[in-house]
């Protein structure tokens, strides 16, 4: 993580959420109680680290860790109780212009064509019909939605409907880039052909910042320049790896090669050993 | 269409078969009831009784769709206000109507005023519950991309919590319609009408002609199922997102 000033800084972040035990409904009620009602779920625990400008990193790290809401923080969806987050040397309290989010599930508009939810961020922002439409239709054609305008969301394809997703971040020109496990409801051929889209789309896209929650190590390789393991809940980070592919050699060879083998050798042997503290 | 000719091709036997030993009396068959459906609607007391029935049915109805639609909605939006009123519509919806409507005659007398307000109390509580629960039900990533784009409460309410509510304002006004038929001719069955279709019941009853009650019941029947299959194609043409979803899904209920 050398060149470029942090673009996103995570200092000693902590979040724990309070949920309802699963037994305290009208019906677990009345069955004899065990323990306290409610439980607290310490998701993330002093998690540091930093993002610099123009980086791709990914965030690996066993399910219920805390990624997703580390995430969410950098967008100010979520407010860390303890720590803070810094995007652009400003603390995040809400959303803002900068950072663009891709949802796991897509999180389309069924009553919208595809080019009305590609202008959904323009819309908001007040920009008129016609310059709205003008604005995205060269973001469509980047992502491969030509043709397709004026087709609803449920005549896609999933990976279609995420190329919408992605479209729809792009449209709003963000510095940020945030990606919630984007790929992660895609079958996996389709979710290896939308990883080399989105090289190819970014490639395309000047500098941008990005971060990208996934739990898959290729995915996380081949798309990051640096990779961020974090452990089991509550989350921290276990280690921080640089990827040494530069941007020109990701594709489909690089998967076979001896260095990305022992590259996903090495996080997995990582990953194993926060599974155990996770237990 | 053939799959719908032929449940209604089984029934109308299965009637037929039922009615063979019974007298005119007893159980009319089909034959029967169908001649004095034609009866009735040739010397144009159905007509005439229709369009009575249909007026106070309209304005009660609209009455309900105009404020439970609304209710529903800022309920489902304002949590607070939709866990102070669900239980107040629970208790709307399982009132037993038939028994207040001598309170209902007392306050609103015979005539049309007490239709309209039975029509609108028995159809508000569904009207209202139906939309509530669409508009609690709106996905949170939907709000959250919303919010990502930094949309205010006001553009978040009309492009996100709107649109959904779309498909739910059509099953409650299908259910309105529903109930509002039933809620009428219950209504002109229990309050004296010298007009409309409960009192075409009535007399019919009343002279135990049986072949025309059947008539009565079967021609509400048909208007019910043609108001509902009208509504189905209005919301296919305003939401055609949804009806897409019916083909594709495949689902047994789409």
């Amino acid at each position: 993580m050398a060149d470029g000033a942090p673009k996103i800084v995570l200092e000693g972040v902590g979040k724990t959420y309070r949920t309802r035990k699963a037994r305290d409904t009208f019906l677990g009620r009345l069955l004899p109680a065990r323990g306290a009602e409610t439980v607290e779920v310490q998701a993330l625990d002093g998690l540091t680290f930093s993002v610099p400008e123009g980086r791709f990193v990914s965030i690996v790290g066993p399910s219920g860790c805390g990624k997703t809401t580390a995430l969410r923080m950098m967008d100010g969806l979520v407010q860390p109780d303890v720590g803070r987050v810094v995007v652009s040397g400003m603390p995040v309290v809400a959303p803002r212009r900068e950072c663009g989010f891709v949802f796991q599930d897509f999180g389309l508009y069924p009553w919208r064509t595809v080019l009305d939810n590609v202008a959904f961020g323009l819309e908001i922002r007040g920009v008129s019909r016609s310059a709205r439409y003008s604005l995205c239709a060269p973001i469509i054609e980047l992502v491969g939605l030509q043709g397709f305008e004026g087709l609803f969301p449920h005549q896609l394809s999933g990976g279609m409907q995420q190329r919408v997703g992605i479209a729809r971040m792009l449209a709003v020109e963000p510095e940020v880039l945030l990606m919630d496990e984007p790929f992660g409801a895609l079958d996996a051929l389709t979710r290896r052909l939308m990883q080399f889209e989105l090289l190819r789309i970014l490639a395309a896209r000047g500098t941008v910042t990005s971060v990208f929650v996934t739990h898959d190590l290729d995915e996380a390789i081949l798309l990051a320049d640096t990779v961020v393991v974090m452990t089991g809940r509550p989350g921290r980070v276990s280690d921080i790896v640089d990827v040494p592919f530069s941007r020109a050699q990701r594709n489909a060879a690089i998967l076979e090669s001896r260095e990305f083998g022992e590259l996903r050798h090495r996080l997995w042997k990582q990953l194993q050993g926060t599974l155990r503290i996770a237990g | 269409m053939k799959v719908r000719l032929l449940t209604l091709a089984v029934i109308l036997a299965a009637w037929w078969m039922a009615s063979l030993g019974a007298s005119d009396l007893g159980f009319p068959g089909p034959g029967r009831v169908l001649t004095a459906l034609a009866e009735l609607l040739t010397s144009g007391r159905l007509i005439t009784a229709l369009a009575f029935t249909l007026t106070s049915f309209a304005f009660g109805a609209a009455f309900a769709v105009a404020v439970g639609v609304p209710l529903g909605i800022v309920m489902g939006v304002r949590p607070w206000l939709g866990r102070a009123l669900d239980p107040y519509l629970t208790a709307l919806y399982v009132m037993p109507f038939a028994s207040i409507v001598p309170l209902l005659v007392l306050w609103f007398g015979i005539d049309e005023m007490v239709r309209v307000v039975f029509i609108f109390l028995f159809t508000l509580p569904q009207v209202a519950i139906v939309c509530y629960q669409g508009a609690k039900s709106t996905p949170t990533t939907q709000i959250e991309v919303a919010r990502t784009f930094l949309a205010s409460p006001f553009q978040t309410f009309w492009k996100v919590v709107i649109p959904h509510e779309i498909p739910f304002i059509f099953t409650a006004l299908r259910l309105g319609v529903g109930l509002g038929i039933q809620g009428l001719v219950v209504s002109e069955l229990l309050i004296a009408s010298v007009r409309g279709l409960g009192y075409l019941i009535r007399i019919a009853s009343a002279t135990l002609d049986l072949a025309s009650v059947l008539a009565v019941v079967l021609f509400v029947m048909l208007l019910g199922v043609g108001a509902v299959a009208l509504m189905q194609r209005i919301e296919d043409s305003v939401a055609p997102w949804r009806y897409g979803t019916t083909i594709d899904s495949g689902g047994p209920n789409g």
